[in-house]
């Protein structure tokens, strides 16, 4: 039985999403203060029963959201741990912020309940664990790590080792957006210096060698790029 | 001639130093207040550059002294920018100590506030820091009095955390490993002063040409310090 | 060699005028650079400083002329302006931002040199055939700072206002969607649809009042007689009575009975009821809320002193903005909407007064309303 922490300070709020959270067959946690949610993530990790999902809201008196989702990812034990962000900041800039802090998934207030539980129900799904070595398969794509290939509809397609990396990262969570500066962190080799602009560029290369499947990667306005669920 | 050339690469790669020294307390501060554990890392990695630079500055004074055997003035400046480079060397290693601890706090839930002025303290270093660094270029005495007169409150703030971090573990056994924490952010911001106020006090010694008052350094931390 | 008076004489005269027109070319410099609000500094390939202008001299806390000669380290000390100059010098445009200790502009000289803590923008130009490089440095400290107060406002209202808009529209579909709904779970709803529909209606409210403000009593003001303002601070005492009695806490008032002043009296009002609730709610249950109107000078000064936890400075400078809070969650659960203290201050502004705010961890704090009397006439000259 999954079970989900609640960080949120309004109580009302709250109660809403758990109620919503426990009619879909989740078990779920609350706190009302970023420390107090932190305290609790890091206990039950350490206790051997994590939680498999935290709903952080951004806002929170003294610890704000953004500080918890990095100190979770500071963490050995919780830094793996899915998070959704609620926020009532829908500016891209600050989108981008959240998922740069480490954030999964983000739902912007106000949001509808089902919603809100559907995309926890994405997060939790595309979060499960994965095995690094094995194929990876989304749509007519493939990609297998361990012989460094990529088929689209049963062709070989050849991609650079920067393709290949960009194109994993965004296999290995579809629906998951990943910002511009988290690509460059997974691509970057360790000479060349990549920018923002090259990181779209390479988009662009990669949309034209998958030809008729190119569509998959897409681009997140002002924020990144993502696997077309 | 070829003195007064390496004099001036002296006086560059000094500054240079300094700027580092300032820049990574700077850092350092912000990253505990921040909870910025990134930023943290950059100054713990950053170290290696200013034990570099300390390295390169010694082996340029050494080489002052064998190659042109100074004598009054730039024989007393040479002598003190090896002192002074070995106290910053040492405030940059307090600064990546204190990164370390910030990379430690960014882990742990703000659950427990710091139970002093942090914010407060770190500025009063790093004013001291900037003014001794100033004292020296300016050779200037009085700046030199000030940095001194600013230790004493520095060492209040440290005996204040003390006391205030004593209260914070009998209120809290469980806050212990923090408190020890915080104190020992304290303790690393007074040592870093003590640092300027030896760069302070070797400025006078420069300028008034009194070598009696050199003071015996001390890199481990006087007993009679600990409150 | 010998040179014919005459070709000396031409030579003497070209040198002469070239000289007169770099002079006047010097002096065109001058000017320009002095009029810049940007500190320019350039420096020659040995790193020392060959010009400042007017406004770079506070920076290096030394007059133009003896800033000249010096290290560029020993006047600005920070790795990146080094590094940006050191690009200049090898040709190469750079920049980069830093933030430095400069003396503070308020020092007293001869006293203790007293600092200030700035934000530069640091960019840096190579001049032409490498003879040194031309350092700029714009002060962007209070930009900055403007640019978090607005960031902060934009957050703090869209989370004030979208929060429980949240709450209802999921509350709103929860009960559409399930009409099986248990009568204890439909119970718990109705109340947070209606805690949450009041809360943003006062919000609302706050804002409106705020925009009315804005909209400028100021120009109005004249035409208000003077107002005593014994018997406002009364009926703000009065309007807080129920209150303070459940929180039992004791309102001591101290009135001048001979103030008045040209204001809108609900308004003033409406400032101190915010501010003597603002005092009940922090100031600790059981304790006493001090609220004295008194003359200072040529002011009216309308005083309301708690006694509770108190305001950590770091607060204090940003505590009359716009939803501004210093601990959400508490200040939520009194019941504030944020803007209480922020509609303080336009009303006063709006009177030609000004707020203030004095606190201290552990001490209380103080609010006052400072409005301007009319000098008193022994005051005038004759």
């Amino acid at each position: 039985m999954p079970r989900i922490l609640i960080i949120e300070d309004e109580a009302d709020l709250r109660e809403l999403v758990a109620w919503h959270l426990t009619k879909e067959g989740f078990e779920t946690a609350s706190a009302a203060s970023g420390e107090e949610g932190l305290t609790l993530a890091v206990r039950e990790a350490e206790a051997g029963r994590p939680f498999s999902l935290v709903l952080l809201d951004w806002m929170l008196p003294k610890m704000s959201g953004i500080e918890v989702c990095k100190t979770l990812r500071q963490n050995a034990k919780t830094a793996a741990l899915p998070v959704l962000m609620l926020t009532a900041r829908g500016e891209e800039t600050d989108i981008v912020r959240g998922l740069e802090a480490g954030a999964d998934d983000y739902v912007t207030k106000p949001f509808s309940p089902k919603v809100l539980v559907a995309r926890a129900q994405a997060v939790l799904r595309r979060t499960q664990p994965v095995d690094a070595e094995a194929p990876i398969r989304a749509g007519k794509i493939t990609l297998d790590p361990a012989r460094h290939e990529v088929t689209a509809a049963g062709l070989s397609v050849t991609l650079t080792s920067g393709e290949f990396k960009f194109l994993r990262l965004l296999l290995t969570r579809p629906g998951r957006v990943y910002t511009r500066t988290q690509i460059i962190g997974a691509v970057h080799d360790g000479f060349a210096a990549v920018t923002d602009r090259s990181v779209d560029a390479m988009a662009v290369q990669l949309r034209r060698k998958l030809g008729a499947h190119g569509d998959v990667v897409e681009t997140v306005r002002g924020v990144g790029y993502r696997l077309k669920a | 001639m070829l003195l007064s050339r390496q004099l001036e690469k002296i006086r560059k790669e000094l500054l240079h130093m300094g700027a580092l020294c300032e820049e990574s307390v700077d850092c350092s501060v912000r990253a505990i207040l921040t909870r910025d554990a990134d930023l943290a890392r950059k100054v713990i990695d950053n170290d290696d550059q200013i034990d570099d630079a300390e390295i390169e500055l010694e082996e340029e004074c050494l080489h002052a002294l064998a190659l042109y055997q100074p004598v009054a003035f730039d024989l007393r400046y040479l002598v003190a920018v090896l002192k002074i480079n070995s106290d910053l060397e040492r405030i940059g290693d307090l600064a990546a100590s204190l990164s370390e601890a910030a990379v430690m706090l960014a882990s742990r839930p703000a659950s427990v506030e710091i139970p002093f002025d942090l914010a407060g303290m770190s500025r009063t270093v790093q004013e001291m820091l900037h003014k001794s660094l100033n004292a020296l270029v300016n050779l200037d005495v009085k700046l030199a009095a000030e940095v001194r007169a600013q230790d004493d409150i520095v060492d209040d703030i440290h005996r204040g955390v003390y006391e205030a971090v004593q209260k914070m573990i009998q209120n809290d056994p469980r806050s212990a490993e923090l408190a020890i924490a915080y104190l020992g952010l304290s303790r690393k911001l007074e040592r870093m002063a003590d640092h300027a106020t030896y760069i302070a006090r070797d400025v006078v010694c420069l300028t008034e040409g009194d070598f009696s008052s050199y003071h015996p350094r001390s890199d481990k931390e006087s007993p009679a310090k600990q409150p | 060699m010998k040179i014919p008076p005459h070709e000396l004489a031409k030579a003497l005269a070209d040198a002469t005028a070239h000289a007169a027109g770099l002079s006047r070319e010097n002096a065109e410099l001058q000017s320009v650079l002095g009029a810049m609000r940007e500190a320019v500094v350039a420096v020659g390939p040995d790193e020392r400083i060959t010009r400042v202008n007017a406004a770079a001299a506070p920076l290096l806390g030394m007059t133009a002329d003896s800033a000249r000669g010096r290290l560029l380290g020993e006047s600005l000390r920070h790795p990146v302006i080094t590094r940006v100059a050191r690009a200049g010098l090898s040709g190469k445009v750079d920049e980069g931002e830093m933030e430095i200790f400069v003396p503070a502009k308020n020092a007293s000289p001869g006293g203790s040199s007293a600092l200030a803590r700035r934000l530069f923008q640091v960019r840096g130009t190579p001049m032409p055939g490498r003879t040194g490089a031309v350092l700029v440095l714009h002060d962007v400290t209070q930009l900055r700072r403007l640019e978090v107060v607005r960031q902060d406002f934009v957050a703090n209202a869209s989370h004030e206002i979208k929060t429980p808009v949240a709450a209802i529209q999921g509350v709103v579909e929860t009960l559409a969607d399930a009409p099986e709904m248990n009568e204890t779970d439909r119970a718990r709803f109705m109340d947070i649809l209606t805690r949450q529909t009041s809360r943003l209606s006062k919000i609302i409210e706050d804002l409106l009042t705020l925009s009315r403000i804005e909209r400028g009593l100021a120009v109005d003001l004249a035409g208000f007689s003077p107002e005593p303002l014994a018997p406002i601070g009364s009926a703000a005492v009065e309007a807080c009575a129920p209150r303070a009695n459940a929180a039992k806490v004791l309102i001591e008032a101290d009135f001048d009975a001979g103030l008045a002043l040209p204001c809108d009296p609900s308004m003033i009002e409406r400032a101190l009821v915010n501010l003597l609730e603002n005092a009940i709610k922090y100031g600790g249950s059981g304790g006493r809320v001090a609220f004295r109107i008194a003359r200072e000078n040529n002011q009216a000064v309308l005083e309301v002193r708690d006694f509770g936890a108190g305001i950590s400075s770091e607060h204090l400078p940003r505590i009359f903005e716009r939803f501004y809070r210093t601990d959400k969650a508490r200040s939520r659960e009194q019941g504030g909407t944020g803007l209480g203290l922020s509609i303080v201050k336009h009303i006063a502004e709006s009177h030609g007064g000004r707020v203030s705010v004095e606190s201290s961890p552990g001490a209380g704090a103080t609010f006052r309303i400072h409005l301007p009397l009319a000098p008193p006439p022994a005051a005038l000259p004759a």
